[in-house]
């Protein structure tokens, strides 16, 4: 047994070799994580210290984070994590330093500036654009449909009447495709994130400006009327159902005509629809236009116990350039984050390159950074998930949610 | 009166028409819940046969367009080092079963046999720890673990699965069930106590010990929690954070995860295959069920 576990023993580094740590939960990136070690080796050069990545499962890579970094104790250097969680609610972030933060401030698109960010102090760096929602149509249902697919629906009443037109019912009045697909099942953070563009498309937020605050936000007439709307989708205007399965594989199947998702969404679609041809549209607007924005933040921080930390400022001002930035978004076919690279012929190539400029081009929707969003977006997203399945309705259901969400605030 | 033979012939008819037909009944169940479990098997095992398209199909097909399709193994295989998770996780699995083995056997009998002060008190402060959810203790453990310098090595993924709770309360309840007139008889032949132990308990409590073997093995190989928080290198993980490894935080690449789940589940197959016999024996005795 000795013997086979020695026969057996994990790949370890030369003892020489100076490193420092980078954990990500990001496994669908697999090129952009590996880019870090490459520019490790030339960072190293300079520096005696090369970097390593270590990739974590998405599911479960809260708890090894939380371990680590508590324990203090087998922790990394940095780490891909949401500001206001791992600098938030745990105080476990360095904060930049300065001359990092002015380089940042003055490079990215405005609806990223307070992505790195916690109660003003910057500690992050932001690595995913795109990851707000835009409108995918299926080209070959809107042609079938009498819509024109380079007219994409403007505003929320136009959205409507398209997906009207979009959905087939059987005998039975039951729809055999929908205009929109809807996401429906699964945690409900992710449903309360696929819903916020319409809530802020009816001019609602889900808290207070001061993140203080549900009751008259999550509650309000504005939102009220939002979930009206979204509800109706399902019950009354049978443009989405709740008979269909995940939505991304719904409009995959062309069994819908729509589908709000995030700029990732396009390679899936290549890889497992391919005979569906797409076009990418900035989201329909109504009192305001749902503009760029997120619940997930996701941006590099720094360790602050790391005994390393000031080593991997360094290393993250050495890869802090427009050149760096669209070379390792480019590897992965995502979208950069520095301003400047967003004009660059790759950015150009992409079908979403439009779509984006336009909604970037609209105020920034309401944020959400606080230590309890997860909490916060569980509470609302269960009352939507009940509005949907007809076991509420948006008033009374908004009103519990919002008390909730008070209570959570307060805690 | 003449008609009573006619009627005792109709009953005896129908009985001999109810007997066949119940058993038809019966197997007819049966079969229905056996293709209830093996269907998911059937079907993950298809899937993996199948290109993202072919599974994003509608209407659903059963049958891969190509049988002959095995290129999702072949991409499970290029990703990521997958036979290395398979021999990681047969190995702590092994390692996991066996240890469980000896300490859940020796404290079985322990219990099972022996009086001594405050016997009940350990038992079920040993029983109690089953109720005590693993995630509650992950940091001081890992804390723990760390402090000891196995992070990352096969003995800190092993640390909380070389001893059972579970096991010592299934070998103390099959050890009880071994009469006290053996070991007796057994003492006064001149078997020591270690005698007695290997030569009258352990032969007469195999399954139970098969039964323990298979479902430890089982568990700490669909383990994936722990491994999660104490594994770092790609070198270290096991089949579960291979498997895993295929759903991120957007979508699940179903053609990957269906071969990797195929690859996962044959050892256990073969393991249960092996002593199923004594794991039938086992649940009989000891009265577990599912």
């Amino acid at each position: 047994m000795a013997g086979l576990l020695a026969v057996t023993a994990p790949d370890r580094a030369p003892a020489q070799a100076k490193k420092i740590v980078y954990w990500t939960h990001w496994e669908q990136n697999p090129e952009f994580n590996k880019w870090y070690e490459t520019k490790g080796k030339e960072f190293a050069k300079k520096s005696g210290y090369e970097v390593e990545v270590v990739t974590i499962p998405y599911q479960g890579y809260e708890a090894k984070y939380l371990a680590a970094l508590v324990g203090k104790s087998g922790a990394p250097d940095f780490f891909n994590g949401i500001v206001h969680q791992w600098c938030g609610q745990y105080d476990f972030c360095d904060k930049m330093p300065a001359d990092l933060e002015k380089t940042w401030s003055e490079n990215l698109p405005k609806y990223m500036l307070p992505v790195g960010q916690f109660k003003g102090a910057t500690y992050g760096i932001p690595i995913e654009h795109g990851n707000f929602q835009q409108m995918y149509i299926d080209v070959e249902l809107f042609k079938k449909a009498g819509l024109n697919p380079d007219k994409p629906p403007k505003t929320l009443d136009e959205w409507l009447a398209a997906m009207k037109k979009l959905s087939v019912y059987d005998a039975k009045g039951e729809p055999t495709q929908v205009g929109f697909a809807l996401r429906h099942k699964g945690h409900p953070v992710g449903i309360t994130d696929k819903f916020l563009p319409f809530a802020h498309a009816f001019g609602a937020r889900m808290l207070s400006p001061g993140l203080d605050r549900a009751t008259g936000f999550a509650n309000g007439p504005e939102m009220v009327a939002a979930l009206h709307f979204y509800g109706d989708l399902v019950t009354k205007d049978k443009v989405a159902s709740l008979a269909f399965g995940n939505p991304e594989e719904t409009f995959g199947q062309k069994r819908a005509g729509v589908i709000f998702r995030e700029s990732w969404y396009f390679g899936w679609l290549k890889k497992n629809a391919p005979d569906v041809a797409f076009k990418v549209y900035a989201l329909p607007c109504a009192k305001a236009c749902p503009g760029a924005g997120n619940l997930f933040p996701w941006s590099n921080l720094v360790y602050k116990n790391s005994p390393h930390k000031q080593v991997v400022w360094d290393f993250l001002r050495f890869i802090s350039n427009a050149k760096d930035d669209l070379e390792q978004h480019q590897l992965q076919g995502i979208l950069p984050v520095w301003t400047v690279n967003l004009e660059t012929p790759y950015v150009k190539g992409r079908p979403d390159y439009a779509s984006t400029r336009e909604m970037l081009a609209q105020p920034v929707p309401p944020n959400y950074y606080h230590p309890k969003s997860n909490e916060l977006a569980t509470a609302f997203g269960e009352a939507v998930v009940g509005v949907l399945y007809g076991k509420g309705q948006p008033k009374p259901s908004l009103d519990e949610a919002a008390a909730r969400m008070d209570r959570i605030l307060k805690d | 009166m003449a008609d009573l033979p006619q009627a005792g012939g109709l009953l005896r008819g129908a009985g001999a028409r109810s007997v066949p037909l119940a058993r038809w009944l019966t197997a007819a169940l049966v079969a229905a819940g056996a293709l209830t479990v093996i269907f998911p098997f059937v079907w993950i095992a298809l899937t993996s046969l199948k290109t993202p398209p072919e599974i994003q199909r509608v209407p659903l097909q059963l049958a891969p367009d190509h049988w002959g399709n095995l290129e999702n193994y072949r991409e499970v295989f290029r990703r990521a080092p997958f036979s290395r998770f398979l021999l990681n996780s047969a190995l702590l699995a092994t390692v996991s079963a066996m240890s469980s083995l000896v300490v859940s056997a020796l404290a079985g009998y322990g219990f099972a046999k022996f009086r001594f002060p405050g016997h009940s008190v350990f038992f079920f402060a040993i029983i109690g720890i089953l109720m005590v959810p693993f995630q509650s203790v992950v940091v001081p453990l890992y804390l723990w673990v760390s402090r000891l310098g196995l992070l990352d090595t096969y003995l800190g993924i092993l640390a909380p699965d070389l001893v059972s709770v579970f096991g010592v309360f299934l070998m103390r309840q099959a050890i009880e069930a071994v009469p006290d007139d053996y070991i007796a008889a057994a003492r006064i032949d001149g078997c020591g106590e270690w005698g007695i132990f290997w030569r009258v308990i352990l032969p007469a409590v195999t399954p139970a010990l098969a039964t323990l073997a298979i479902i430890k093995f089982m568990w700490t190989w669909n383990e994936f929690f722990w491994p999660l928080v104490v594994v770092n290198s790609p070198s270290m993980k096991t089949v579960t954070m291979g498997l895993i490894g295929f759903t991120n935080m957007y979508f699940i690449e179903y053609n990957l995860v269906t071969a990797a789940a195929v690859l996962s589940v044959l050892p256990i197959l073969l393991i249960f295959v092996i002593l199923q016999k004594w794991v039938v024996q086992a649940a009989v005795m000891t009265g577990l069920k599912g």
